[in-house]
């Protein structure tokens, strides 16, 4: 067991669930006995510190007033188990045995009031096919005749849950999408519900947005020593590109999450490395509303000259209300990202070699981004 | 006050989606900040100048609309005292082709730019790579499956394993009845477009049966279907709404058919590594409404969905105008029971009514199964230590249309796909809890079997039930 926070859990409020699995001790490279269809599957270096960012988001920004963090449980399966954020608390590691315990735990707490918050987080692998989508846990490949004794089948999963009372449920899928048809259907298995789903006058009326690190039949990419891509995009989202403003202020809520995550995706993987990852919103569903900023959300801003290679002889400047607040001197990349608080900016690019003169651009700026483009005939 | 006349310019072939997006209205500057903002206000998208009216204040708004493909647009309005209307126009992304525009828009296709970068990966590649392979030739057929062979679907539901090359060689060699031949191509898109009126006919139908088919009781309606074949093997089944009448009597072209489009598509190339099949096969109706709102639905966005709750209980309730719209709304009526604003209680009977009255429809009996199995009732009767065999019980009412569902073959609508699945496993799991092992109990187990087996095979980011091989 390894609740980081408890905190009044019997009161309304919101509970969390993080699981980061990066150590499969039977996939290639790992120290166990080695699975032999492990398809090219292996260890994984983001999800521990996914989940130990996320964690800390949670028990350090999470703000909502109605439904405050209640309780937080965290597996992780890692190169290692203490970590500072914990006080270096063992975190006992993400098997399919701990995270049944868990997950039993965060329904149970879930279960005491219709108005209760649940968020789920998982990092690692994930295999799909169809409507079907596993998520393996650190001991996929140990039964090497039934491996998906070791996997939570997520859709299975989904219907179980729609029976706990918690009316809001929260899912935060970081794992890979990639299509696997034959992988799956050679086992006729997908993984375990973790929670039966019997008949239930509940089903009809829980909220369960599912927010997928990408696209069906796409990966989900990270770097070896760093969160991945999608949880770095979703906490940076988290700061105002996932929100909206409503009565009670500005609230970062499930169906905003995504177009926010997509803007920070957008930078960290097309345009930094080239490659495709898309989040999406899955499994029809209503506002739920994750988390209320204290401040003025954040909202990222790309200025870019056309043609690409302009932008780095631009001195680009942003101003409001006539007083320059940033400014990009000549150099760097083919794009200057900023972030910005809601409002009116005025934008300009001024070439030192005269290049051209393209005129200032007043534009707005709010939630979840903008884009600023100089056009340089 | 001024009138903000609202709409999303795209060209869609010379169709205007009337609920083709969902705006939001959000009030910026200081002396409108008191206002509250207008949400869900449903925007068309086309070239006619059909507009969505919003009366506001003077003052600085945010336009932000979601097309259903998940793209957003943004517009801002300066809106001066005096100004009795202001045209506001947002633009979409651009589609791979004009002919691609509503594949476009439903989120089917990636746009022209999207489309351009993935082109210059995959040519940067393949001269890395000095070679690639050729393409597989790729062909459309078009089969009912009432005329190729009554036992296929019965088949499909009763067999204790499902064997795909069984399957690839019944859809291949027994129940092939027509080609069809795309009429717009590139060298990655291929449309073939059903015109609307008694296109798969082999003669014409005579006016009373025509209308047999459109207004009787549904029972005599075939099930049709497309299947894609790359190299004359059968890589991907579609369930065809044929023929789709566009339910709205108070605009043009209403109460008449409209055609379907079927685009043959390049997969994804991460997804093209691990599978078989080297395209995707995407079917879409030409109804005006109810495309936008099956897409916002497959993209989980509900809250934009729930904008046209309204429309939803009308397809329902025209039923026998077209039972595919209906189960259209049907799935969006239970999606947004219990979390939304309902337009009125009489849906549910309406989903009775297209449950029992469409026998070859499985979409309805899905709907009512997952309907009743989230009714107090079977909650009280599942949780009962002794469950009572009655037949006529809900619980067991769920069980046999489920089961009626899984033997009229795949459900339409993807949706029902996993509607189906949860619904059997709910069945399975409470009859596991309850020790029953009866012969119903194992017809429930089987057929979940096989409903989990579709829901392995389907293109999840299909609205209609797309089947690959």
């Amino acid at each position: 067991m390894t609740i980081v926070k408890q905190d009044q859990p019997n009161d309304v409020g919101t509970h969390a669930l993080v699981i980061g699995v990066g150590r499969y001790p039977h996939l290639k490279g790992g120290d166990g006995a080695e699975f032999p269809e492990h398809e090219e599957m292996g260890q994984l270096g983001s999800p521990p510190f996914s989940a130990v960012k996320f964690s800390e988001w949670l028990l350090q920004n999470h703000n909502n007033p109605d439904k405050p963090l209640r309780s937080l449980d965290v597996l992780i399966s890692g190169p290692t188990s203490r970590y500072p954020l914990f006080d270096n608390v063992d975190i006992e590691p993400a098997t399919t045995n701990n995270i049944e315990q868990a997950v039993a735990r965060w329904h149970t707490s879930g279960n005491r009031h219709r108005e209760n918050l649940l968020v789920f987080f998982f990092c690692g692998h994930g295999v799909s096919s169809g409507e079907e989508q596993s998520l393996l846990t650190q001991d996929f490949g140990q039964r090497q005749n039934s491996p998906f004794e070791d996997a939570i089948s997520f859709g299975d999963f989904l219907i179980g849950m729609r029976g706990c009372q918690a009316a809001q449920q929260l899912y935060f899928i970081d794992a890979c999408r990639t299509v696997s048809e034959e992988y799956l259907q050679r086992y006729r298995f997908t993984g375990r519900p973790l929670v039966d789903g019997v008949p239930s006058r509940n089903l009809g009326k829980v909220q369960q947005p599912v927010i997928s690190a990408s696209d069906l039949g796409a990966a989900a990419y990270g770097e070896v020593t760093k969160p991945s891509f999608f949880t770095r995009a979703l906490l940076r989202a988290l700061e105002g590109a996932g929100s909206i403003e409503l009565d009670k202020g500005w609230a970062v809520c499930s169906d905003m999450l995504t177009p926010g995550i997509n803007a920070f995706l957008d930078r960290f993987v097309t345009r930094a490395h080239h490659l495709e990852q898309v989040a999406m919103q899955t499994n029809p569903s209503k506002r739920v509303e994750l988390h209320y900023l204290a401040g003025a959300p954040l909202v990222p801003v790309d200025v870019r000259c056309n043609p690409d290679d302009h932008t780095s002889h631009a001195e680009l400047t942003c101003a409001r209300s006539g007083q320059v607040i940033q400014t990009k001197p000549p150099g760097g990349d083919k794009v200057w990202e900023v972030e910005l608080t809601p409002g009116e900016y005025e934008f300009r690019a001024r070439f030192p070699d005269n290049r051209c003169a393209p005129q200032p651009k007043m534009r707005m700026v709010y939630p979840p981004s903008q884009r600023i483009k100089f056009d340089c005939p | 006050m001024t009138i903000l006349r609202i709409r999303v310019d795209k060209y869609l072939a010379g169709r205007n989606l009337r609920l083709g997006a969902v705006a939001d209205i959000v009030p910026l500057a200081a002396e409108t900040t008191k206002q509250k903002p207008v949400r869900g206000v449903v925007v068309p998208v086309g070239n006619e100048s059909t507009t969505r009216d919003v009366e506001v204040a003077p003052g600085r708004y945010l336009l932000q609309a979601t097309l259903p493909s998940g793209e957003l647009l943004k517009r801002y309005v300066d809106v001066t005292a005096g100004t009795p209307s202001i045209d506001v126009v947002l633009e979409s992304e651009d589609s791979p082709h004009e002919w691609l525009g509503v594949q476009h828009l439903l989120g089917s296709v990636p746009s022209r730019a999207r489309v351009e970068r993935q082109t210059r990966q995959e040519a940067e590649e393949s001269l890395t790579l000095f070679a690639s392979a050729a393409p597989p030739s790729t062909a459309l057929y078009w089969f009912d499956a009432s005329r190729a062979d009554d036992s296929f679907f019965s088949w499909l539901s009763s067999a204790d394993a499902i064997d795909d090359d069984a399957l690839r060689y019944l859809v291949g060699n027994i129940i092939r009845s027509g080609q069809l031949e795309p009429q717009l191509t590139d060298n990655r898109f291929r449309k073939a477009e059903i015109p609307a009126v008694g296109a798969l006919a082999e003669s014409p139908l005579p006016q009373a049966l025509d209308q047999l088919f459109r207004h009787g009781d549904g029972s005599v309606q075939p099930r049709r279907f497309v299947a894609l074949m790359e190299d004359d093997k059968v890589r991907a089944i579609g369930a065809m709404p044929h023929e789709w009448v566009y339910v709205n009597y108070t605009r043009p072209g209403g109460g008449l058919p409209v055609p379907i489009e079927i685009l043959i598509a390049p997969k994804s190339r991460v997804a093209s590594k691990v599978q078989r099949a080297a395209n995707r096969l995407s079917i879409a109706v030409g109804d005006p409404d109810v495309a936008s709102m099956l897409s916002f639905l497959g993209h989980g966005n509900l809250q934009a969905a729930s904008a046209m709750l309204e429309l939803a209980s009308e397809w329902l309730y025209g039923k026998f105008e077209n039972p595919y719209a209906a189960a259209a709304g049907g799935y969006i009526l239970i999606s947004a029971d219990g979390v939304a604003d309902l337009p009125e209680q009489h849906w549910k009977d309406w989903l009775r009514n297209l449950a029992q009255h469409f026998s070859w429809l499985p979409d309805g009996k899905i709907q009512l199964a997952a309907l009743i199995l989230g009714s107090p009732e079977a909650e009280a009767i599942a949780s009962a230590p002794h469950r009572p065999a009655d037949v006529g019980n809900p619980f067991e009412k769920a069980r046999d249309l489920s089961l009626q569902a899984l033997a009229a073959g795949p459900p339409v609508f993807a949706f029902g796909v996993r509607m189906l699945l949860d619904n059997l496993t709910l069945l399975a799991n409470a009859d596991r809890q309850s020790g029953a092992d009866d012969k119903r109990a194992r017809m429930t187990q089987r057929a979940r079997d096989v409903a989990r087996w579709l829901s392995l095979r389907i293109d999840r980011a299909q609205p209609f039930t797309v089947i690959r091989l």
